[in-house]
């Protein structure tokens, strides 16, 4: 008795806090996709998006005005139907689309673009993007706060297709930034009427190839087909009727649930393979596997500042005696390329591997450079400290890279790990350790994304504490420049200075994205850039 | 009784104002801000996003402002998701922990109680080894090993049940199995160890003496006073599950408050580590003042003063 009553007192106590879950929408498996996403999306608004899970729904959800082929990352027409640059390439003009609409029916015009530039750059939106915009006129001081002129705003709507833009310097690689996501026309009316909550699905507008249907915060989101869309390719609405996002934070469960047939891919974009189970999956899953190549670089920075790496003779010493092939072929095991510049081809600007610029495996020029420094044989060394963000990958890659040094070069490294933004903080301060691990992926496919807002002395975040005159003139030369040639020249050199006379980073691989995909998903493609163009892949039949 | 409620509730709001204060300080003094990327942002756009939350006023004014807005209900809105209020982040992802935690803690004590009884009955006999064998096991696997033996087994060899998420009952099984375990076999082993000393005592001969059944020796008399242990350990138990399970919720991509709290943690998402450090310190005090009540009913003896 006294033991249904302790039951009784337990379910009373439960049931009474107890809320029923959300009601399962039934859904016809053969026309959904099922993708996992490892945590929450934190936004849905173009504005406010930083990261990459946001930018994939958001580029499902809304058009910007260009877009990337998927093959050669050129600037292809999205929203924008045409554009041209003035003489002086400060001025760009836009020709829109007049056929695309809001999710409400009304055409989204210029006046949307000049509305969400105008937002986005207003300090009081707080957008943690808005520093793409500041190659328009006025947009830096009106972030900084030192103007209220938003008629000095350098972006106008001409007429309702046609949207002017006016940049402080000449800059080629303009229209690939007019498809971020900060660029992209935002619905006046439902952000004015809604504030922050004009993302809930009962409020969003949006304009792209699918339009929200549900989202549950951390939970699932799904996307339902936008009839009226057309293509800027096709002429076709999406192919697939609908999408859903599951926010599965454990890789190995979202494994499992794709060998169980409840999601359609894992990997890459979509939760990444654990790295033990690579080998399994190649093998068990030939047919369904792939490694695609992505739009990143895994590499060591150095502290140029600290003895002893702040001799370049010890940093070429460090980069030669490193086997990069070994490192992928044993470590990773993804495919990964050997990398030996930091701009990932085949971006504009960056080099063609086969170009040979940058330091390859030499263990016999390393221990020379090594000696020259005044360490012949490894002698007088001190131990140095080589630092990464805790993951189980990066110690591995650590440890062959300690393995290496002490081989080839005869030196102590000091491995120390630190939880992400520890290391972040650790990384920028002046006594950070000599060398650190980071990965850099593109934002958008130009080598100004890189060199110049990666290690530009003054005008990037520079970890690495380098100082050089020629580079900071070189990439600020290609950043004005608009002749292809010249950039592509200034770009190469300023690889050369990076990673070989100066050897101030150390490359090591190329990423690659490791893909399990469900063999019903037809016409799939990795979009390195991020943002997956789902409306091309088609579903055929059940998993 | 009521002045023992007043009692417990003062002193239950002093030690939520510490909590927050001691959190709100560690939070602060941790290395590393909520707005830290990569690629770090320019000073003047970190300064935008400080001053959108307030970030940028003295350190005591932002304690004092989110004491004033907590006691009115409003807990702030997360860093990383700007349009989510920790009240309605809270209100989303406590009820699915709670669920979690409640068929947790139910078939830990369906499981436990009668393996513990049998356990003490049979002392020193095959059910009482079977019941031990049973209880080692169930708390020296961690949920860490087991969750993936029971989606290896049950989801994936048999095909029985679903892999994760928390939606249809049958997915709810493998986490309530892989959380209720451990807890079955703590009460296995508490509510024999307690029943064995129990059924030494004086009243419990009398009780046979007069010639009681065993079942109501044992189910009414002895049972009842070798609770006891059982409800102290259930007061933490049941604040921990239902605040979230970090592993487990992990697993099975729960959506739930303890999955979501770890990585509130690495995002030095402040608001959201503060609200469910609150939440927690409350259930604890709650669930602690409820097993002191749920004693004096258990046993006469103790008396709430």
């Amino acid at each position: 008795m006294l033991l249904t009553a302790v039951h009784r007192t337990i379910c009373l106590l439960g049931g009474l806090l107890l809320l029923s879950t959300p009601a399962i929408i039934a859904q016809d498996i053969t026309k959904t996709l099922r993708l996992p996403q490892m945590s929450a999306i934190p936004t849905l608004d173009p504005g406010l998006a930083q990261d990459s899970s946001s930018i994939e729904v958001i580029e499902q959800l809304f058009l910007g005005l260009t877009d990337y082929d998927p093959k050669t990352y050129e600037v292809i027409p999205e929203l924008a139907a045409k554009w041209s640059a003035s003489a002086d390439s400060r001025t760009y003009t836009f020709e829109m689309r007049k056929d695309v609409f809001w999710s409400d029916g009304v055409p989204v015009t210029a006046h949307d673009i000049e509305y969400a530039i105008r937002r986005n750059i207003n300090p009081e939106t707080a957008s943690p993007y808005a520093y793409v915009l500041y190659i328009l006129e006025g947009a830096e001081a009106i972030n900084k706060g030192e103007s209220k002129d938003f008629n000095s705003l350098g972006v106008r709507a001409v007429d309702d297709y046609t949207v002017e833009f006016r940049l402080t310097q000449p800059a080629g690689f303009f229209p690939a930034m007019a498809g971020l996501w900060t660029y992209r026309p935002l619905p006046r009316r439902s952000i004015e009427a809604f504030g922050t909550a004009w993302t809930e699905p009962e409020h969003i507008l949006t304009n792209g190839s699918y339009r929200l249907a549900t989202w549950e915060k951390g939970n699932q989101l799904i996307l339902k087909r936008n009839p009226d869309y057309k293509d800027s390719v096709t002429q076709q609405p999406a192919q697939i009727e609908e999408v859903n996002y599951y926010i599965i934070p454990e890789s190995s469960t979202g494994l499992a649930m794709f060998e169980n047939g409840e999601l359609d891919i894992v990997g890459g974009t979509f939760l990444s393979i654990p790295v033990a189970e690579i080998d399994r999956v190649r093998r068990e899953y030939s047919d369904r596997y792939s490694a695609q190549p992505d739009l990143c670089t895994y590499y060591l920075g150095v502290n140029n500042e600290r003895e002893p790496t702040n001799n370049p003779l010890v940093r070429k010493a460090l980069s030669a005696a490193i086997d990069r092939k070994t490192l992928v072929e044993r470590i990773t095991k993804g495919g990964e390329e050997p990398a030996t510049t930091f701009t990932r081809p085949p971006i504009f600007g960056s080099v063609d591997p086969k170009e040979g610029v940058g330091i390859g495996y030499d263990p016999e020029q390393a221990r020379r450079w090594l000696a020259e420094a005044g360490y012949p044989g490894g002698e007088g060394f001190p131990t140095i400290t080589y630092m990464h963000n805790t993951s189980e990958n990066h110690a591995k890659i650590a440890q062959a890279v300690q393995a290496m040094l002490r081989r080839n070069l005869g030196i102590n490294i000091r491995i120390e790990n630190q939880e992400w933004k520890v290391y972040l903080k650790s990384t920028t301060q002046p006594d950070a350790p000599h060398l650190f691990r980071f990965g850099w992926c593109a934002d958008y496919p130009d080598a100004n994304n890189w060199l110049m807002e990666v290690f530009h002395p003054t005008k990037s975040t520079n970890r690495i504490r380098w100082q050089n005159s020629e580079y900071a003139q070189l990439t600020e030369k290609a950043m004005g420049s608009t002749d292809s040639d010249e950039r592509i020249q200034l770009y190469r050199r300023a690889e050369q200075i990076l990673n070989e006379e100066e050897a101030a980073i150390i490359p090591l691989y190329f990423y690659t994205s490791k893909y399990l995909v469900n063999p019903r998903l037809k016409d799939w493609y990795h979009m390195a850039l991020g943002g997956q163009q789902i409306r091309y892949w088609r579903l055929a039949g059940r998993p | 009784m009521l002045n023992f409620l007043v009692r417990r509730l003062g002193s239950g709001a002093l030690s939520l104002l510490v909590i927050a204060a001691l959190v709100f300080l560690l939070l602060k003094a941790l290395p590393g801000g909520p707005f830290d990327t990569e690629k770090s942002l320019p000073p003047e756009i970190m300064r935008n996003i400080e001053a959108y939350y307030g970030l940028d006023r003295p350190l005591w004014e932002q304690f004092v402002r989110y004491v004033g807005n907590a006691l009115q209900g409003d807990l702030g809105v997360s860093y990383s998701q700007r349009d989510l209020p920790v009240v309605d982040l809270i209100a989303q992802r406590l009820p699915i922990s709670l669920e979690l935690g409640c068929y947790a803690i139910l078939f830990g004590l369906l499981l436990g109680l009668p393996l513990g009884v049998l356990a003490a009955a049979y002392h020193n006999r095959l059910p009482d080894y079977i019941a031990t064998l049973l209880a080692v096991l169930g708390t020296s696997i961690p949920n860490l090993a087991l969750a993936p033996m029971l989606i290896l087994f049950f989801g994936l060899f048999l095909k029985w049940l679903p892999i994760a998420r928390w939606t249809t009952w049958d997915s709810k099984v493998l986490p309530t199995l892989a959380l209720g375990l451990g807890i079955a076999a703590v009460i296995s082993r508490l509510t024999r160890s307690s029943m064995l000393q129990i059924i030494q005592e004086d009243f419990i001969r009398t009780a046979r003496a007069k010639g009681l059944s065993e079942v109501s020796v044992l189910g009414q008399h002895a049972l009842r006073n070798a609770l006891l242990p059982v409800l102290t350990i259930m007061g933490p138990i049941l604040a921990a599950l239902l605040t979230g399970t970090l592993v487990v919720e992990e697993i099975f991509a729960i959506p739930g408050l303890g999955s979501y709290f770890v990585t509130s943690i690495s995002n030095r998402d402040y608001p959201v580590v503060m609200g469910i450090y609150l939440l927690y310190g409350f259930l604890i005090i709650l669930m602690n003042t409820l097993v002191d009540i749920l004693y004096a009913w258990a046993d006469p003896r103790i008396r709430l003063e």
